[in-house]
């Protein structure tokens, strides 16, 4: 009986050891994506893919979490034109305050209205690789920037660990097909017109891992998939009494860092 | 077809609601010499985007985050009767704001202190240098330095009465040393191992307990210029000047900052 008794611990100490050593079994778990909410996301995508050029205004209601702990929400209206591969205008404007920027395939100039200074970086290439440069160079995230990239699904799809469909639901009117996905940091909702343009009308950003889960959300209206924006709508030009000022790159930021 | 999203989302964002992550705050590299202002300032970037959310934050070496400096009770300041018609100011705990979140992104740069008002940051409109008026705020202190009186309300405006008896909002001069909590609304911008505080065009740093009146070191970065600062354009270079100072206007991540150099 004792040697039994003995041996059953032996093999329980060897298994809690052997357990210990062992990974931890939480893997990665594969993402459940409704396929309905794939494939309606995927057909919007396709079809801003495939417009050669476009124009759209959103009124975006963004979540502030101030210092006090109040949640606030404000609200900016941003007016984009985009023309492939190489065409960006967004204008984003708030109160009496107002940012833009024109990207004409060899310049962009980030235009800041309050104080009638713009800065200008040369940048050449289609507007993907304008958008990682700005982001990596200068700090810049341009709104609504997922409409323009050469592969919209494939550029939101990235890290989304589940989605699914949540029905018809009209915006402003216009009937859509809400559809929502998630990744580790956001919660992105998308509404969809349901015809034979299913263009984006409404997207809500949930910052999930920020204090009190801030939204960010855009209402889409006046969508214009016509070809007829001149290369002035993506030319700056300086207003009256203007000046120019330098765009500081972060990788000359970070080289003067500690050099006072 | 309901797949578990619906669940996912709910776990998630009760796990996010009760461990309240922080938010993520890339500091800014700086041009040159020293961290940028406010952190704040240039955090949360990407918002908006889904895109910019799969983005790795960059790797920037971040200065240090300036912490207000809360006046220990005992440090606070008492007010100063000076004359019988104002009213003393009961002892009361002045809570040093964190920072002025004048802007994240390059388009989000718009919620500045003037919207919200005192709900929202505490920070009132700021009262311009040349301003008369014919009374001390409500709660002022007085602080006699190199001969002079100087009265300070909590919002940092130095006021100096004139030989009419009114009373004129003035820039503070360099030395004086106000006791107690840094002024409502001061940004704090970490310098080597220095924090200064910075509101509309004066510097602070901590000393005895209070806070100096320092000039700028050169090279600082400051998010917003003073009020009354002046337009000068050289060689189709644009600046702006104040109390001695050049202001150099730049981009950086995508907001309009201001370098600070003596003139």
């Amino acid at each position: 009986m004792i040697p039994k008794i003995f041996c059953a611990a032996i093999l329980l100490l060897i298994g809690v050891a052997a357990g210990a050593d062992a990974p931890p079994a939480t893997q990665p778990a594969a993402p459940t994506v409704d396929p309905l909410a794939d494939q309606i996301f995927h057909q919007s995508a396709d079809f801003l893919a495939q417009s050669h050029a476009f124009a759209v205004h959103a009124e975006v209601w963004k979540d502030e979490v101030l210092p006090s702990g109040h949640k606030i929400q404000v609200t900016r209206l941003v007016d984009l034109d985009f023309r492939r591969p190489d065409r960006l205008h967004v204008d984003a404007r708030a109160h009496h305050k107002g940012r833009s920027i024109w990207y004409n395939g060899k310049r962009l100039t980030v235009f800041d209205r309050e104080n009638n200074l713009y800065s200008v970086a040369d940048m050449t290439g289609p507007v993907d690789q304008v958008l990682d440069s700005l982001a990596d160079d200068y700090g810049i995230t341009v709104p609504l920037e997922d409409m323009v990239v050469a592969d919209p699904y494939g550029s939101a799809m990235k890290n989304v660990t589940a989605g699914g469909y949540f029905g018809d639901e009209p915006v402003l009117g216009v009937p859509c097909k809400h559809i929502g996905f998630s990744t580790d940091v956001i919660d992105w909702q998308l509404w969809i017109a349901d015809g034979p343009q299913p263009l984006p009308q409404k997207l809500v950003i949930t910052y999930k891992t920020e204090e009190q889960s801030p939204q960010w959300t855009a209402i889409f209206t006046k969508w214009n998939l016509s070809d007829r924006a001149s290369d002035l709508a993506f030319q700056f030009i300086p207003p009256r009494g203007s000046a120019q000022i330098p765009m500081v790159s972060q990788r000359a930021s970070k080289k003067g860092e500690g050099h006072p | 077809m309901r797949m578990p999203f619906e669940k996912t989302i709910q776990s998630a964002s009760a796990e996010s609601m009760a461990s309240h992550a922080p938010r993520l705050c890339a500091a800014v590299g700086f041009c040159g010499v020293m961290a940028l202002a406010s952190a704040l300032v240039l955090a949360d970037r990407g918002r908006g985007s889904i895109r910019a959310a799969a983005r790795p934050e960059p790797q920037r070496t971040a200065p240090a985050r300036a912490e207000p400096v809360r006046a220990a009770p005992e440090a606070r300041r008492e007010p100063v009767r000076v004359e019988p018609q104002h009213v003393e100011a009961p002892p009361r705990v002045v809570e040093p704001r964190r920072d002025v979140p004048v802007g994240h992104d390059w388009d989000e740069n718009d919620e500045d202190a003037r919207h919200f008002g005192g709900f929202g940051h505490g920070v009132p409109a700021r009262i311009i240098r040349g301003q008369r008026f014919h009374d001390l705020p409500h709660y002022h202190f007085h602080v006699f330095f190199n001969n002079f009186n100087y009265f300070f309300d909590d919002d940092g405006t130095c006021y100096q009465q004139e030989p009419d008896g009114q009373y004129l909002a003035v820039q503070p001069p360099i030395g004086v040393v106000i006791t107690g909590a840094v002024p409502t609304g001061a940004v704090p911008i970490a310098v080597g191992p220095t924090t200064y505080y910075y509101l509309d065009g004066i510097f602070y740093v901590p000393q005895n307990g209070g806070f100096a009146v320092v000039n700028p070191p050169p090279g600082i970065v400051v998010p917003v210029l003073p009020s009354g600062a002046t337009q000068v354009v050289s060689n189709n270079t644009v600046m702006y000047q104040f109390n001695g100072f050049n202001y150099q206007p730049s981009v950086q991540d995508g907001v309009t900052v201001y370098t600070v150099t003596p003139a």
